[in-house]
């Protein structure tokens, strides 16, 4: 089932709120690199989501395979912004960390240097398979801790908004859950004869067997 | 749904929840306030919406057994179990079947969606 039709999709909708939006950043006095910052974690971000091939995902698409490998995604990225590359590293410990802070790392240098030395161990690009998602838990749980010291750090954050929007990723619990099938989509008629339910759906995103689609209908019939 | 009149629905997706991420992780840097990323998810809100309905051409069936069905504020949820899915492609004409032993499917009216 191929997925080329998701993958446009999805540049097209991060094109389209990139651009859609910088009226609202500049509106808030914020400069164009923060959004393009934005755009990068975002597409980085989906790209290690390896839903489906985007045109930014870096060329060397076949060494993503191993179970354990340096991801060149994010260097890769970092070298086109012309920003440092720290040294690589490996190692399961340091890869568990890593993850939760890659963007982190690849912002670090953008920002002022005080908080860099509060967290010198940033640094490190890796990503992991982790079909499981145990790992992506420990990763989410770590990330959060990471957050909340950045709280800490810098008052001029609303931190009620930022802590209901992690609440409302969790409370829907399954969205991205590795293991998760999901259809995301709008119904335009459902109906039922005895046990037998047709359903007539649109404009929906799919997570099948970690493969994203999009569709403009969906048809469906199932038994209870 | 969302005060510009879109459902918040498609956060839940890849897409949305990457955005998400993004946008957290520039708040926690103090790059941006948080009502700025609330303006960016209202913006994504309409833009996965209007990309759905003008840019998308498959077609999706499935066929399974329907192990839960709940109605609920105007939301169908089903759970479908041993479902065959099947994407026909206009460009790509290979349409294949792919079996899931669960399928979730959540669906807002497509009545009251934006415009």
């Amino acid at each position: 089932m191929s997925n080329q039709e998701g993958a446009r999709a999805y540049e097209t909708i991060v094109e389209n709120v990139v651009n859609e939006v910088r009226e609202d950043f500049e509106s808030a006095g914020i400069d164009e690199q923060t959004l393009q910052d934005l755009k990068l974690v975002w597409q980085t971000k989906l790209s290690e989501s390896r839903v489906a091939k985007f045109m930014w995902d870096p060329e060397d698409e076949g060494a993503l395979g191993t179970s354990l490998n340096n991801s060149n995604i994010a260097p890769s990225l970092l070298d086109s912004q012309g920003l440092a590359i720290p040294a690589l590293s490996s190692g399961e410990d340091k890869a568990q960390q890593s993850q939760s802070q890659q963007q982190q790392a690849q912002q670090q240098p953008l920002m002022t240097q005080s908080k860099h030395e509060e967290q010198p161990k940033q640094e490190i690009e890796l990503s992991m398979e982790d079909p499981d998602g145990e790992i992506a838990e420990q990763l989410k749980l770590q990330a959060k801790q990471a957050k909340k010291s950045a709280l800490l750090d810098t008052d001029e954050i609303n931190s009620d908004l930022d802590d209901s929007e992690d609440d409302y990723l969790n409370s829907s619990g399954e969205d991205e859950g590795q293991d998760e099938n999901i259809v995301l989509c709008l119904y335009e008629k459902v109906l039922r004869v005895k046990n037998k339910w047709k359903c007539n759906l649109k404009d929906g995103l799919a997570t099948i067997n970690h493969k994203d689609y999009a569709f403009q209908r969906a048809q469906g019939e199932t038994e209870w | 749904m969302s005060a510009s009149g879109y459902y918040e629905l498609y956060r839940r997706s890849t897409v949305g929840a990457t955005l998400v991420d993004a946008l957290d992780t520039l708040i926690s840097d103090g790059r941006i306030e948080a009502s700025l990323a609330m303006r960016v998810l209202d913006t994504f809100d309409r833009v996965v919406a209007e990309t759905l309905k003008d840019k998308t051409q498959s077609k999706l069936t499935f066929k399974g057994h329907l192990d839960t069905y709940r109605f609920c504020d105007d939301v169908w949820t089903f759970i479908i179990k041993d479902c065959n899915v099947k994407l026909d492609q206009t460009e790509d004409i290979q349409g294949n079947t792919v079996v899931v032993d669960k399928l979730r499917i959540v669906a807002c009216n497509s009545k009251k969606t934006g415009e």
